[in-house]
């Protein structure tokens, strides 16, 4: 099992922690139901590294912890 | 030429009457001589260079004299407001542009709150200030006339009391009756970290504005009431409608900026490994920083002059333990830049010291990107044991950082050293040795925290930015999205070229940069805020359609997309035609030798630094696509066209 941590406007009524089996990020996206409503600004963490690039085809172990993070560089 | 003969002689080209409705009056002010004279920007300069940092761009171009030094009263000093400003949501901007005694390039700095917009809103597009007062002089401008006032009962005054004696003397409130730019007790002392305040935390910051200004014994300039006829060639209240929707609407602005402001970007590049930590020697800090742990000291926002958005948050630690309960308990900010330069960069781990130390400076007037810089290259070669002042430098020693900076503000024992900031070798306070670990590129240092070895758009941006290590100039922020990093049919769309998905590879970043740094450049001569402006931090927000029509609106002037893309393009032009009299060449667009021959210790990203072979390579394609020559400067069919303008 995976363990997602989602941002206020994510949630859509789900708990701010949840848990699921995935194999790829890709698999987390069609999980939550979120590649339409994410947009630009929410990047992934895996165990703390910010992913930049190639998202959906990130692997992942059970035991990982994934994080979406408001992501923006200018400021 | 003196400044005055320059002056007569680009007054005689310009024009006596207004070239559209809305324009402002260019008035110069000489203030020596207690002189005034007003004239109009001609309708080919405006549709070259718009407005803003574009016609200032024209204006310094046309009346400096490279001979002297930038501090020499015969170099002016040039308030600008953008095209737009005050009269489009979101644009309430300006610039301030001169040469720069802190970088010696151009200085070119934009701020916002409410004085850009109060000059729009009294006629006066550019104020043009030249020449050394005999006594401290305080210039009030209402209804169009120009009073020399005696400055003296506000002299030694910092911000703080300042702006609240201004407001008791000429009974009124700030944003509301009255706009003010302002120097601080660190002004007065020449203190090149020092910026010129244009409200309680906006301050026209880069490149040393505030020792600028009070080498003219310039005080501060207000401007009061609204007695300029605005009314607009076409209707555009409709279109405005429009463009506060679309801010509104965008993610960036509704989920980060009107939340928590800019902070939120510290949590992004400290887990990328890219977060600029004790003067660049490391690249990640502690999470205690994260915006949301401000969250607890955050009372609200506030925003700029008709602004929807409202980003910048408040703070108040009031009943905080261990923080004196003094004027410094509540304040405005910080932005993103302070955390990061009064955090890792100097050692510093708690909240509640950032939030003072932001307090502080504001108060003080110092540009927090440069004087934190300073005081973390101090810092380092403490460290390194390459210098030995009579204070304790130790990283994160939050006590001396504190006394530091007012001794700063004074040039007060070792605060004359970090009040001459990129300056120090060559003032001697350090040896020469110290110069390997300054952060900087054409003198100045760099804006924001963030470590740009991992992102090559981002360091290709910091080496070619004219004002020099800056990136508000042309930073491709989008380059940290992986979504948009995913999609390259629109990052195609985006940037008009093919730029590799990767962030840390070269190929074709180039032409990110080349687009970003024309819409900001144009947002800058409009008035736009760099945050609500298309590509910087989203691809949603207004950008050239929404540009081309209210300038269309506002002043009748028609451009098309590519019309306004390439007065982005000429205002780049022009920095670099300055810069080239001022010396700089194409070995000036580099970057710090540390990125170059240190790598990245932490993250998804260690080992990564800069490749110089492909940094030059890029560097090439950059001025290739920028129809600049192998030297960095315009080739010469366009430069004989800019010079068409500049000297029509």
């Amino acid at each position: 099992m995976i363990t997602v941590r989602l941002p206020e406007p994510l949630r859509n009524g789900r708990p701010e922690v949840i848990t699921m089996s995935a194999a790829s990020l890709g698999e987390v996206i069609d999980k939550l139901g979120i590649d339409g409503q994410r947009d630009e600004l929410y990047n992934f963490a895996v165990n703390g590294d910010l992913i930049l690039h190639g998202e959906k085809n990130v692997q992942l172990r059970s035991g990982d912890e994934i994080e979406i993070v408001v992501a923006f560089s200018g400021g | 030429m003196a400044i005055r003969e320059r002056v007569e002689s680009l007054i005689e080209r310009l024009s006596p009457e207004r070239q559209f409705p809305t324009q402002g009056q260019t008035i110069f002010v000489d203030l020596a001589h207690h002189e005034i004279r007003r004239a109009y920007i001609p309708r080919h300069v405006v549709e070259t260079f718009l407005g803003g940092r574009g016609v200032n761009m024209f204006l310094l171009h046309n009346l400096l004299d490279a001979s002297l030094e930038p501090m020499h009263p015969d170099v002016p000093l040039i308030f600008g407001t953008g095209i737009l400003t005050s009269l489009v949501p979101s644009a309430a901007r300006g610039n301030v542009t001169s040469w720069s005694p802190e970088s010696k390039v151009i200085l070119d700095s934009n701020a916002g709150d409410y004085f850009p917009s109060f000059m729009k809103l009294n006629g006066v597009d550019h104020l043009v200030v030249y020449g050394k007062a005999i006594m401290w002089t305080l210039l009030q401008i209402e209804e169009g006339e120009i009073n020399f006032l005696d400055a003296s009962p506000w002299m030694g005054m910092n911000n703080l009391e300042l702006r609240a004696a201004v407001e008791r003397n000429f009974r009124g409130q700030e944003g509301r009756d009255f706009g003010l730019a302002s120097i601080t007790t660190a002004g007065e002392n020449l203190v090149l970290c020092s910026g010129i305040m244009a409200g309680p935390k906006a301050i026209y910051a880069r490149g040393g504005p505030g020792a600028k200004m009070g080498s003219f014994r310039l005080k501060a300039v207000l401007i009061q009431g609204r007695s300029a006829d605005l009314t607009p060639a076409r209707p555009h209240k409709q279109r405005n409608r429009d463009v506060a929707q679309k801010l509104l609407n965008t993610s960036v602005v509704k989920n980060a900026l009107m939340k928590r402001g800019t902070p939120f970007l510290y949590k992004p590049s400290r887990m990328l490994g890219a977060m600029g930590t004790k003067n660049n020697q490391e690249t990640t800090w502690t999470d205690k920083l994260d915006a949301e742990n401000i969250d607890p000291f955050r009372p609200g926002m506030e925003g700029c002059f008709a602004c929807p958005v409202n980003c910048r948050p408040m703070n108040d630690l009031t009943g905080c333990q261990h923080v004196p309960q003094d004027q410094y308990i509540k304040g405005d900010g910080p932005e993103y830049v302070t955390v990061g330069k009064f955090g890792p960069n100097i050692g510093i781990t708690e909240v509640h010291q950032v939030l003072r130390l932001n307090n502080i400076c504001n108060d003080l007037g110092l540009d927090t990107a440069s004087a934190g810089s300073a005081i973390a290259w101090a810092m380092e070669l403490y460290q390194r044991g390459i210098i030995h002042p009579d204070l304790d430098l130790t990283w994160g020693n939050y006590d001396v950082i504190e006394r530091l900076l007012f001794m700063t503000a004074k040039r007060e024992g070792f605060g004359d050293v970090i009040a001459d900031s990129s300056r120090a070798v060559e003032r001697g306070h350090y040896p020469p040795e110290a110069l390997e670990y300054l952060m900087a590129v054409k003198g100045l240092t760099q804006s924001d925290p963030h470590d740009a070895r991992i992102l090559k758009a981002f360091a290709l941006g910091l080496a070619v930015a004219t004002r020099g290590m800056d990136h508000l100039r042309n930073r491709v922020t989008l380059e940290i999205n992986a979504k948009i990093n995913d999609d390259p049919g629109f990052k195609r769309e985006l940037y008009g070229g093919d730029v590799s998905a990767e962030p840390n590879s070269y190929q074709g970043k180039e032409i990110a940069v080349r687009r970003c740094e024309n819409i900001f450049a144009v947002g800058d001569a409009v008035g736009m805020c760099r945050f609500t402006t298309k590509l910087f931090n989203s691809p949603s927000l207004p950008g050239y359609e929404e540009f081309v029509d209210q300038v269309a609106n506002v002043t009748g002037i028609d451009l098309t997309v590519e019309q306004i893309d390439r007065v982005g393009l000429n205002i780049m032009g022009v920095e670099r035609m300055i810069n080239a009299e001022l010396g700089v060449t194409r070995k000036d667009d580099t970057l710090p030798k540390r990125w170059f021959e240190e790598a990245i210790g932490v993250g998804p990203y260690k080992g990564e630094k800069i490749d110089r072979k492909e940094f030059d390579a890029m560097l090439s394609r950059f001025y290739a696509i920028s129809e600049l020559t192998e030297d960095g400067v315009p080739k010469p069919e366009w430069r004989e066209e800019l010079q068409s303008v500049l000297a029509s």
